[in-house]
């Protein structure tokens, strides 16, 4: 059977020493200072052709705003105590994705789920830090 | 061929608006008053929305001057009066300005 190099299989999850058992893993990097998130200052005077003005915003993003996220869904009854604060990462078959090592985190929000006939479920979104 | 509206100039009293974003010109605001008569009350506004505050601001409020516009299809010159000069501004962004003039029928 063929490699497929880019599958997730063997991937690991750990908030500090926790390992999870993951089924889903979601990794959002945001520029909170994105240099789409500008004025358009254009105006009538501007003629057939020329280029859209622009302008910066006043402020910046806020610090606290990292722009980076990771949500992941899991399979266990313990629920993650929203706002707590640790080390993460993220290992693919032992190997840690770039940048996914000893990652500074706060939770920003998680659930936990429990149904009928079905295994208990949570899930979290995490803020990283900008490492 | 519909006219594109770029290269737009508007002069008050002979200075230039500058960054001038959104015109709105209705001529004619009224019926006129007699039968016979192309007199009416009100002739119409001009309402033009902008970035800057060259040539424009609150002290020329209530001056009657002639305003003209050249290019992108708003060919246009009239007599109008600056009725109103509002501000707006908001966080994050830059400060925005509406005149509103009277146009006056000589």
């Amino acid at each position: 059977m063929a490699d497929t190099p880019h599958d997730g299989t063997g991937t690991v999850l750990r908030l500090g020493a926790t390992q999870y058992t993951v089924t889903n893993i979601v990794i959002q990097f945001t520029d909170p200072n994105a240099t789409a998130e500008k004025i358009d200052v254009s105006h009538l005077g501007l003629t057939t052709g020329a280029s859209i003005l622009t302008q910066d915003k006043p402020l910046q993003g806020s610090t606290s705003d990292t722009g980076r996220t990771i949500q992941f869904d899991y399979l266990g009854k313990a629920p993650i105590a929203d706002a707590s604060t640790g080390t993460c990462s993220i290992t693919i078959a032992g190997t840690a994705i770039s940048g996914f090592s000893s990652l500074p985190y706060t939770v920003n929000a998680s659930t936990l789920t429990l149904a009928t006939n079905d295994a208990i479920r949570g899930q979290a979104t995490l803020r990283v830090a900008r490492v | 061929m519909a006219n594109p509206c770029t290269g737009v100039t508007v002069t008050w009293g002979g200075l230039s608006l500058e960054e001038v974003v959104d015109v709105k010109i209705t001529a004619g605001g009224s019926l006129p008053i007699g039968r016979d008569s192309v007199i009416s009350l009100d002739a119409g506004t001009i309402e033009i929305l902008s970035l800057s505050t060259a040539s424009l601001g609150l002290s020329q409020r209530g001056l009657k001057k002639t305003i003209a516009f050249t290019g992108g299809g708003l060919t246009c010159s009239t007599k109008a009066i600056l009725q109103t000069f509002a501000t707006a501004g908001k966080v994050n962004d830059v400060a925005r300005y509406t005149s509103t003039f009277k146009i006056v029928m000589e």
